[in-house]
């Protein structure tokens, strides 16, 4: 069956900016979103498909519309096709209405191209009604309007006139939840009734409510495509799983943090790559394409979508002779965040020592990246495996001064040619963790730190490698409440910072609650996911 | 060095001054000392007095010069077997705590077995055949005090070579001498340090013992044989002639193990306090 | 069970090295060892004794015979013939054990006593303690026949009453056996005081640490809760559940008192077996040295197997009781 709208190979060129090229089939009735950050080109994207672009931008690519190629129209028959055919709704802003025209005359001047002006009136009325406007808004120039007014004019001159295909650049931005519930509906009906909609937006609670299908745009270019519940559910695209999981809607417990900043997309490579949490060499040479992982899902990366970088598989470990770990399977994806709680003396820290290759399992596997974890590999190589030990003064050698703790992994794996490259990288190494780097700190014997000084100089070690994976046992457990707030935010602040797989071992279920993206209970030997809000209680059961 | 005084090394200070004092004493008795400590430069048991600080002995031997030629060869004695002490006792400690397993469980083994035997007996049997050359005396030393430091310098470095910074910079690929030099060295050495400063003390004892005992080499001239030599004088405790031929040497023994054994205990208390 | 198996192999290695020693010698051990000096006073060997010491040493023969020749004779208790005393060797030392025993047990007699005393009250004084501890630490390495020859020298010549040398007065007709015991008492006083201060602060710290150790237990505080009598809570509680460390540490400190010993009876010319052993020294008397070698090792064996007896019985109790 041809599809009703079929974009294909879309590509636009501003300075700095690069489109596409994108392709998409959109069937009749369907919604399909597209969301992004801001400056990922939804809306160049949304112009170039009702062929809104300037000649400047070098257009590409075609449009089929009900199997007719919108580019290979003559200029007269696109005008004629336009808001008939196919029409967008542009992003909410006085400046897309005439200052001079009241709302009512906007939506006439439309209606006249297919209505006698006797059914003008009416159906102007019907229009604003199915928006949500009143009558005598109408009657308001737009500097008079408010900002939901114009939304709602716009959108309803984009379906005055009932067109095939419609796009709509964030439908919702400027309205309140009631308006908010009714223009969707609209949407919903009119999509019942055949129209295909193009829903460019930020705003992923639309895609939720509207759409089934959902687009991810970055660098101009769809990073992943899914059926929309899937995509919130569990994205795969690095760049996707950061966007959704900036969003309070969705994790309304969790302490929020943006896809950490980074060069932004270049040309030639993978357009995430600078700011992506899992890339490698080979994601530098060239842009990936969209490729089928699963039914229905399309998503364009290098590894195949969110790879795993740790994985355990059917751990299980006993001491003297009292099984402690009993066949533990889990998966940390790359740049996530996984808190694994249980009640105290439950196998937590085994597990945490066996994953992060301190102890060898009874039997099961560890594998990192993929592949069997060589640990002794990953322990002294950049981009391995490091362990945040639960003792922090423990872990570091009293008589050494802080420079030179946190130097040693580096030293030892011959990181640096220069002492003073070395210097460079501890002080900020040590910025990063919240430490000032004075001469006196730097200086100072680490058994003469205090708690949480020794927590932050024991980070900023663990970090020197650039672990790829960072196990933390229990890292707040020393702590009082205020220290442990800050050190909270620290280890998740660096986690997204450095972009490496963080696994936090505690058992405080408000710890794992705020910083995690998702929280394991481990019962039985055995790892399980569980529900951000009932931890406690699992917890209790657990016991 | 008032600050020094008032953490406490105050004691750490007195006693290297007394036995600074103590060497410059014999260092001088060694060397511009007129006498010689082996051939007779005056009467038979002469007196003390401005001739000969301490007398002379039944042979008309000055005391002092034997004093000090003795001092020199019993703290040479000591200083070697407290090295060779420090050298067998903390290698094979180090080793039998870093390494553990057959190596630790061979070295405890030999420390066991001499730790059981009773150590003067076996001098004594080892000495009759074998306590003529000096050499010997100081190796026999040393292999019947080696044990104890051993056994401390294993436990020692099995505890800090658990701890958990160990575990991590061996992790990042740090090899055995690094983690020896860097990580174990501070908490080890003191401990072999203690145990080969207390082994000083002791081995010139049991020098001194062997000696006495008339199982150390004749023409050496040290304490335990000149208090041997004076003891077996006929009837020296009816006559004066003990106060200065048996009590100088008895003194100075008495004066420099007292100096070693406070000074390894001092450096005992501080430097391995709740540690060990 | 451990244990013993590893004294047992102690003693292996011992005997092993005692029959070796003699045969490891360069050339000839007994020219070699007749020939070299060890006191001023040399006595070369004469042809009949040399006889005597190749027919025990076995030098002629394969190294195993020796050795199994050497190893059935020592079990039917033959520990050679001794060339000084012209005696069979294990005749000379049984002869004079009992002097050396019974000084080390009058020593003993002295010392123990004395330290848990003074342990009992140090507990109780902080000051007396610090005093005490230092004093013992700095004496505590004393050679023994240093002391017996600093009191010999500043104590038995100043008083007519005390014996200078012997075991007990030469010729001597008693009229009953309290003036023996008397007499023996007296000769032996200066070397088992000698002991006594040699030995005095290893028993000392011992007690001292097993007491405070049980002072800190509960069931001390519970009994004083009971309201029981200061001496009874002493005796009954703290004495007796202190003991089994002290006299652990009585059997383990046999091996250095036992060398103590040996160099103070020489102090004091007691006849026991260290006066024999350097008789034995003195007149090259390998047979001799190497006997009294031996049994001393079986002695300190004994008493180490006797103190981890005690200790292993003591923590089964425990078990049993918790």
């Amino acid at each position: 069956m041809t599809p009703r709208v079929r974009l294909e190979g879309l590509t636009a060129r501003y300075p700095g900016f690069c489109l596409g090229p994108v392709s998409l089939d959109l069937a009749a009735g369907e919604c399909l979103a597209v969301v992004g950050e801001s400056g990922s080109g939804k809306s160049t994207l949304a112009r170039a498909a009702v062929r809104l672009l300037d000649k400047d931008a070098a257009p590409g690519g075609r449009v089929w519309l009900d199997g007719q190629d919108l580019t290979a129209l003559p200029p007269k028959e696109l005008a004629d096709w336009r808001m008939a055919r196919f029409s967008i709704g542009f992003q909410n802003a006085h400046g897309w209405l005439n200052p001079s025209l009241t709302l009512g005359q906007h939506l006439e001047e439309l209606l006249a191209r297919r209505y006698p002006r006797a059914e003008r009136a009416g159906r102007a009325a019907l229009l604003a009604g199915e928006v949500g406007l009143e009558v005598r808004d109408l009657g308001l120039l737009p500097r008079q309007a408010s900002g939901g007014m114009v939304q709602k004019t716009l959108l309803a001159l984009a379906l005055a006139l009932d067109p095939d295909f419609v796009v709509l650049d964030e439908p919702t931005g400027a309205l309140d939840e009631v308006s908010r519930r009714r223009v969707l509906e609209l949407i919903r009906r009119r999509a019942a009734a055949g129209t295909a909609f193009l829903l460019v937006t930020h705003d992923v609670t639309v895609a939720r409510a509207l759409c089934a299908r959902s687009c991810v745009l970055y660098g101009g270019r769809v990073m992943e495509l899914a059926p929309t519940a899937e995509l919130l559910a569990d994205p795969r695209h690095p760049y996707s799983r950061g966007l959704i999981r900036s969003f309070p809607e969705l994790y309304p417990q969790r302490d929020l943090w943006g896809i950490r900043p980074g060069p932004g997309p270049r040309e030639g490579e993978c357009p995430f790559r600078g700011r992506c949490t899992q890339c490698m060499p080979a994601c530098a040479t060239g842009v990936p394409e969209l490729a089928e992982i699963g039914p229905g899902r399309q998503v364009a990366c290098v590894r195949g979508g969110i790879a795993a970088a740790l994985t355990a598989r059917d751990i299980a470990k006993q001491f003297d002779g009292k099984p402690v770990l009993t066949g533990a399977n889990l998966r940390l994806d790359c740049g996530e965040t996984v808190a694994l709680v249980g009640p105290s003396g439950i196998g937590k820290s085994t597990l945490a020592a066996i994953l992060a290759g301190f102890l060898p399992p009874d039997s099961g596997r560890v594998l990192v990246n993929g592949e069997a974890a060589d640990f002794a590999r990953l322990h002294r190589a950049p981009g391995g495996v490091q362990l945040l030990w639960q003792d922090s003064f423990a872990a570091l050698n009293p008589r050494f001064t802080v420079e030179r703790a946190v130097a040693e992994p580096g030293v030892l794996a011959k990181l640096w040619a220069s002492p003073d490259q070395q210097h460079e990288r501890v002080v900020q190494l040590l910025r990063q963790v919240g430490l000032d780097p004075t001469p006196q700190l730097l200086a100072r014997p680490t058994g003469a730190l205090s708690g949480g000084q020794a927590q932050r100089v024991a980070m900023a070690r663990a970090l020197v490698l650039r672990p790829a994976v960072l196990v933390a046992d229990e890292p707040t457990a020393q702590l009082d409440a205020s220290g442990r707030a800050n050190l909270l935010r620290l280890l998740k602040g660096m986690q997204n910072a450095e972009g490496c797989a963080l696994l936090v071992v505690t058992h405080d279920p408000h710890a794992a609650r705020k910083i995690a993206d998702r929280v394991l209970l481990l019962k039985h030997g055995r790892l399980q996911p569980v529900d951000p809000d009932k931890i406690e209680q699992e917890l209790e059961d657990a016991q | 060095m008032g600050k020094a005084i008032r953490k406490g090394w105050g004691p750490l200070l007195l006693l290297c001054a007394g036995l600074l004092i103590l060497t410059l004493f014999f260092a001088w008795g060694a060397l511009a000392w007129p006498c010689s400590p082996t051939q007779p430069s005056g009467d038979s048991l002469e007196a003390p007095g401005p001739a000969h600080w301490l007398g002379t002995d039944d042979l008309g031997i000055d005391i002092y010069a034997q004093l000090s030629r003795g001092f020199f060869s019993s703290m040479g004695l000591g200083l070697a077997c407290g090295a060779l002490t420090a050298l067998i006792g903390g290698g094979l400690g180090m080793l039998a705590g870093y390494k553990g397993g057959g190596v630790q469980a061979a070295v405890d083994l030999a420390v066991q077995v001499f730790l059981a035997v009773p150590q003067l007996p076996v001098l004594i049997v080892l000495g009759a055949f074998w306590g003529q050359d000096r050499r010997l005396v100081i190796g026999l030393i040393a292999a019947f005090s080696w044990a104890p430091v051993a056994k401390q310098t294993a436990a020692k470095t099995r505890s800090a070579a658990h701890r958990t910074y160990v575990q991590a910079a061996r992790s990042w690929g740090a090899n055995s001498w690094y983690i020896l030099k860097n990580h174990l060295a501070a908490d080890v050495l003191p401990v072999v340090l203690v145990g080969a400063l207390a082994v000083v003390g002791k081995a010139i004892l049991q020098e001194s013992a062997l000696a006495y005992l008339g199982l150390s080499d004749p023409t050496a001239k040290s304490w335990g044989l000149m208090i041997n030599r004076a003891s077996r004088f006929a009837g020296i405790y009816f006559t004066d002639y003990w106060k200065w031929w048996l009590a100088a040497p008895v003194a100075a023994l008495m004066l420099t193990i007292l100096f070693t054994r406070l000074l390894a205990r001092w450096l005992e208390q501080r430097l391995l306090e709740g540690s060990v | 069970m451990r244990r013993a198996a590893l004294l047992l192999a102690t003693f292996a290695v011992i005997y092993l090295c005692n029959f070796f020693i003699p045969r490891l010698m360069p050339g000839d051990p007994l020219q070699y060892s007749s020939s070299v000096s060890g006191e001023d006073m040399t006595v070369p060997y004469n042809a009949e004794q040399l006889d005597q010491l190749r027919a025990y040493y076995g030098l002629d023969q394969p190294l195993l015979t020796q050795f199994a020749r050497t190893l059935a004779a020592n079990l039917q208790g033959d520990l050679g013939q001794s060339i000084h005393y012209k005696q069979p060797v294990s005749a000379v030392i049984l002869g004079r054990l009992p002097w050396t025993l019974g000084l080390m047990a009058f020593s003993t007699a002295l010392s123990l006593p004395l330290a848990v005393a003074l342990a009992l009250v140090c507990v109780r004084r902080p000051r007396m303690d610090k005093a005490v501890y230092g004093a013992f630490s700095a004496i505590c390495q004393l050679p023994p026949y240093l002391v017996g020859l600093a009191l010999l020298f500043l104590v038995a010549a100043r008083v007519d009453w005390l014996p200078l040398s012997g075991g007990e007065t030469a010729f001597a007709r008693y009229t009953g056996l309290a003036q023996r015991l008397g007499d023996l008492a007296l000769h032996g006083l200066l070397p088992a005081v000698s002991l006594c201060v040699v030995s005095l602060p290893g028993y000392f710290f011992t007690a001292r640490a097993s007491f405070l150790s049980v002072r800190r237990q509960p069931y001390l505080l519970a009994a004083r809760a009971r309201g029981l009598k200061e001496g009874l809570v002493r005796r009954r509680y703290i004495l007796r559940n202190a003991a089994t460390p002290i006299v652990a540490k009585l059997f383990l400190s046999i091996g250095g008192l036992m060398g103590s010993t040996l160099l103070v009876e020489n102090v004091f010319a007691y006849p026991g077996v260290g006066t024999v052993l350097r008789e034995a020294v003195r007149y090259r008397d390998y047979p001799l040295i190497q006997g009294v070698f031996l049994f001393s090792t079986v002695l300190v064996l004994a008493g180490m197997l006797a103190s981890d007896r005690l200790c292993a019985g003591l923590d089964k109790g425990v078990r049993q009781d918790g």
